[in-house]
């Protein structure tokens, strides 16, 4: 079961890579909040205590829903074009995420990380994950990939947090989710206002600033 | 020690009560202002004490910063630089609150008073500070909280350009006082200064090498020719009360750094005291011309601090020869009086600066061409200034005289009794102290003459009054100080007995006692004429204002040839008063001059330029500084603009570390 969650995971950082548009970058980012939702409440079941459930359950409902809901609707408000404009196309992002996903793989076997026994793949898919989110903020133009990058990126630092710590206290665990919230929300912020000064959310345009 | 906590503690929250906005910003400056001088004068108990003989102090807190430790201790050196540093950080205080209410807008006053604050405590810290990096953070503060006042009239762009220059400067040179202390740290195990002692065992030419990056990192801060160039730009800059604390005092920390270095380092070579004394002749005289040809007042008595530092150099080179060679009484002699020209230099010129900063509020220029006839309207900040001027010139009866007989007397001594080595150095000093005494005579007579004297020559000098008491009463102690330490100096010579006693190099051998003894009795004969001298002087004054009693005094015109038609301009210049000099020495100081109209038996209108360039910016710092500029740009490309780029180099900086960690 947890290989088949983590599986997914990598599956959908795949999908990620290969997507040019925005809507479907935020939709999969969704997808992958809702399944690691699940991986965290699945992985404690044995230790299920009302916060652990609070916590699993607004991890879900976060980065599944609330996260995408926000950047769904900064796209519709700002979005002049649809495209994530990549400096990297498609092909070239899946050829990049294959070396990536090996090294991963790689490092995987030379990361000796105690708690990891639940899963072979636990550190692999998260180094892939984290792989992953920092080369959407670093290909893509448009500034909406680079809050779905960290998203990306924080969803892989999640996933071997749950997996190898059986309990966190309360306060960490709702402390790393509000921190997450307002990230989000200071660049959802961001991103609009960048949208007011510069009509458009090009992260290229940022260099103009340059004094 | 408690006491010295305490006062570093109130100067703190004196900060503290200077920016929190609970009553108006000129209130809380003064209340601030008022909580630093009880703060000085308490920290000033433990100083004298340990002056007049009592033991040493330490003091240890916990602290968990790693490689330091919250060590300080107090012991007769450390005393001994304290002294003028809280004395005149008194004075810059209650001059401060006047004279900064016209200076600057409200809206900076409450920074500019905690960035006052912080100074003198982070000064204090580095006096006391035992431990390297306990030094450098305080070293680092005193620069930053001196920086934000050099800018605080930040919309003028001389200004900033002046800060620029001191920032950059100040922090080149903590560059090589970080690697001396470091390399100190790898020789000892320790950055404590207690281990640095250690540092004496080491090859001489190792000790030399550490020795020659203290004099670049805190000559830096001294001001050295040629690393004195922030000096001239931030001294002007900064308002007057800091820059008599800046002047006075802060650049006085690197000679204390120096000194410090030496103590460590046990016996030194010759060639120690040989750099120290043509970094000290150079300095000295190229620092007395640049002030001569200079008419920005502030800006000549900058330059003037450069010639000071030269002196001191000077008689700290003279006694580094001295130990060297063997010869103690040179040796004692020639650090008795570099030490005591730091007292007497912070006295003068905090109290010539002050004068500077009376002229300029009531003139609002510093200008020395469009004052004139001040003495009259100022006559306080005259008698005052003039007293600063008689002292910085080493004219007897007042105390710059005492400390340079006091290395003209070492020179003396290594030219009569010494062997060539000593007495060749020991000449050049006895010259160069007499060239520099000279122009700085010549530098101080235009200062004096073109501000006080003749008549005004603009409306506001014309119209200026005599500043505040709270203005006044701080120079009234400073020049009268000028006068009680050149009486007093018989008696200070105990105090140099326990200031060189921390030298681990004098309290082996010979007795100090003996060699300082030797200046006893001229010094006797000196106080003495003195006080005939003042006797004399007072009589004459008395008996001119008994003469002039009950009669009518009148004010006419200077004689002048019949001349139907006297005008203000036709008064000397500074730069006309200079100019025989600045000639002379024209291939030097590099001063151009621009002349036009005056032809013909009628003139029409002429004008007259004449500009002093900073040869060692132009020559020297620019050239240098422009190659490098020139070089980075070359890699300016990685710094795009492109965010994804920066991320990039951070994620490859990341996968690189991750994967070189695991092969």
């Amino acid at each position: 079961m947890f290989d088949f969650l983590i599986v997914l995971v990598i599956l959908i950082n795949v999908r990620l890579l290969a997507t040019g548009r925005i809507e479907s970058l935020i939709s999969w980012t969704a997808v992958q909040g809702v399944i690691l939702g699940v991986f965290a409440l699945y992985s404690r079941q044995a230790h299920l205590s009302v916060d652990v459930f609070i916590i699993g359950l607004g991890a879900l409902l976060l980065k599944g829903l609330v996260f995408p809901a926000f950047l769904l609707h900064t796209t519709k408000i700002v979005v002049t074009s649809r495209e994530t404009e990549p400096y990297v196309g498609p092909i070239g992002s899946l050829l990049i995420g294959m070396v990536a996903l090996v090294v991963s793989l790689w490092l995987g076997t030379r990361l000796p990380i105690p708690g990891t026994d639940t899963s072979h793949l636990l550190v692999p898919g998260t180094l892939f994950s984290i792989f992953t989110g920092q080369f959407l903020i670093i290909s893509r133009k448009m500034a909406i990939s680079q809050a779905v990058g960290f998203l990306v990126m924080e969803n892989g630092a999640f996933m071997i947090g749950v997996g190898t710590l059986y309990y966190a206290p309360f306060f960490v665990e709702s402390g790393v989710l509000l921190d997450m919230f307002l990230a989000v929300l200071i660049m959802t912020v961001l991103i609009t206002d960048m949208n007011r000064a510069f009509h458009h959310i090009d992260t290229h345009e940022l260099s103009r600033l340059k004094g | 020690m408690f006491p010295l906590l305490v006062s570093l503690g109130l100067m703190l929250f004196a900060a503290v009560v200077a920016i929190v906005p609970v009553a108006k910003p000129q209130t809380r400056a003064k209340l601030s202002a008022i909580i630093a001088v009880v703060a000085d004068g308490i920290g000033l108990v433990p100083c004298v004490s340990v002056l007049t003989g009592h033991p040493g102090m330490t003091f240890v807190a916990p602290w968990q910063m790693p490689f330091c430790s919250f060590a300080l201790n107090l012991d007769a050196l450390s005393a001994f630089f304290l002294v003028p540093i809280l004395g005149l950080s008194m004075a810059a205080a209650v001059f401060g609150v006047p004279y900064l209410r016209h200076a600057t807008d409200e809206a900076n006053l409450g920074a500019a008073w905690c960035s006052f604050h912080i100074l003198v405590a982070s000064m204090v810290t580095v006096m006391l500070a035992a431990n390297g990096l306990l030094f450098l953070i305080a070293w680092e503060l005193t620069v930053l909280s001196s920086f934000f006042l050099v800018v605080l009239d930040r919309d003028n762009e001389v200004n900033r350009q002046a800060g620029w220059i001191y920032l950059t400067a100040s922090h080149l040179g903590t560059v090589f006082i970080i690697l001396c202390f470091l390399l100190l740290e790898r020789e000892t195990g320790s950055l404590d200064f207690s281990a640095f002692s250690h540092a004496a065992l080491l090859s001489p030419a190792f000790k030399g090498f550490l020795f020659l990056l203290a004099v670049l990192g805190f000559g830096t801060k001294a001001g050295f020719i040629p690393f004195h160039v922030w000096l001239p730009e931030a001294h002007p800059a900064a308002p007057s009360h800091v820059s008599a604390l800046m002047s006075g005092v802060m650049i006085k920390t690197g000679i204390y750094g120096i000194v410090r270095i030496l103590y460590f380092l046990g016996h030194p070579s010759p060639w120690w005291g040989w750099l120290l004394i043509t970094i000290g002749l150079v300095s000295g005289v190229l620092g007395i011309l640049f002030a001569l040809s200079q008419n920005d007042i502030k800006k000549l008595l900058a330059y003037c601090s450069v010639e000071n530092i030269g002196i001191i150099a000077m008689g700290l080179g003279l006694g580094l020869l001295g130990l060297s060679l063997g010869n103690r009484d040179v040796a004692v002699l020639g650090f008795a009086g570099g030490l005591l020209h730091v007292l007497n230099h912070a006295v003068f010129k905090g109290l010539l600066f002050l004068g500077s900063g009376a002229v300029l509020e009531q003139t609002g220029t510093r200008d020395m061409d469009r004052m004139g006839g001040l003495l009259k309207r100022m006559p306080y900040t005259g008698a005052t200034f003039l007293v600063g001027c008689l002292s910085i010139c080493g004219l007897p009866p007042f105390n710059g005289f005492i400390s340079e007989f006091f290395i003209y007397f070492a020179a003396f001594a290594a030219v009569l009794n010494g062997s060539l080595s000593l007495a060749v150095p020991g000449l050049f000093i006895i010259v160069g102290l007499s060239l520099i005494g000279g122009l700085a005579a010549s530098c101080f007579a235009k200062a004096f003459s073109i501000i006080f004297l003749g008549n005004p020559r603009q409306a506001r000098a014309a119209e200026a009054q005599e500043v505040a008491w709270s203005m006044r009463g701080p120079m009234m102690v400073l020049a009268s100080l000028c006068a009680v330490i050149s009486f007093v100096a018989p008696s200070l010579l105990g105090i140099f007995e326990r200031v060189l006693g921390v030298f681990p190099e004098f309290s082996t051998g010979p007795d100090v006692t003996s060699s300082l003894a030797q200046v006893a009795t001229p010094l006797f004969i000196i106080t003495a004429s003195g006080f005939l001298f003042f006797t004399i002087l007072g009589s004459i004054v008395m008996t001119r204002v008994g003469l002039l009693a009950n009669r009518k005094v009148e004010t006419s015109v200077t004689w002048d040839c019949g001349y139907a038609q006297p005008s203000v301009k036709m008064q000397y210049t500074g730069s006309s008063f200079s100019q025989p000099l600045v000639e002379l020495f024209n291939s030097v100081l590099g001063t151009e001059t621009q002349m036009s109209g005056v032809d013909g038996y009628f003139p029409r209108k002429g004008s007259f330029l004449s500009h002093s360039a900073n040869i060692f910016i132009e020559k020297l710092f620019k050239p240098a500084f422009t190659r490098i500029e020139t070089l980075s740009h070359r890699f300016s490309w990685i710094q795009n603009g492109v965010v994804q780029a920066y991320v990039f180099y951070i994620t490859i900086t990341l996968v690189f570390l991750l994967i070189g960690g695991l092969m």
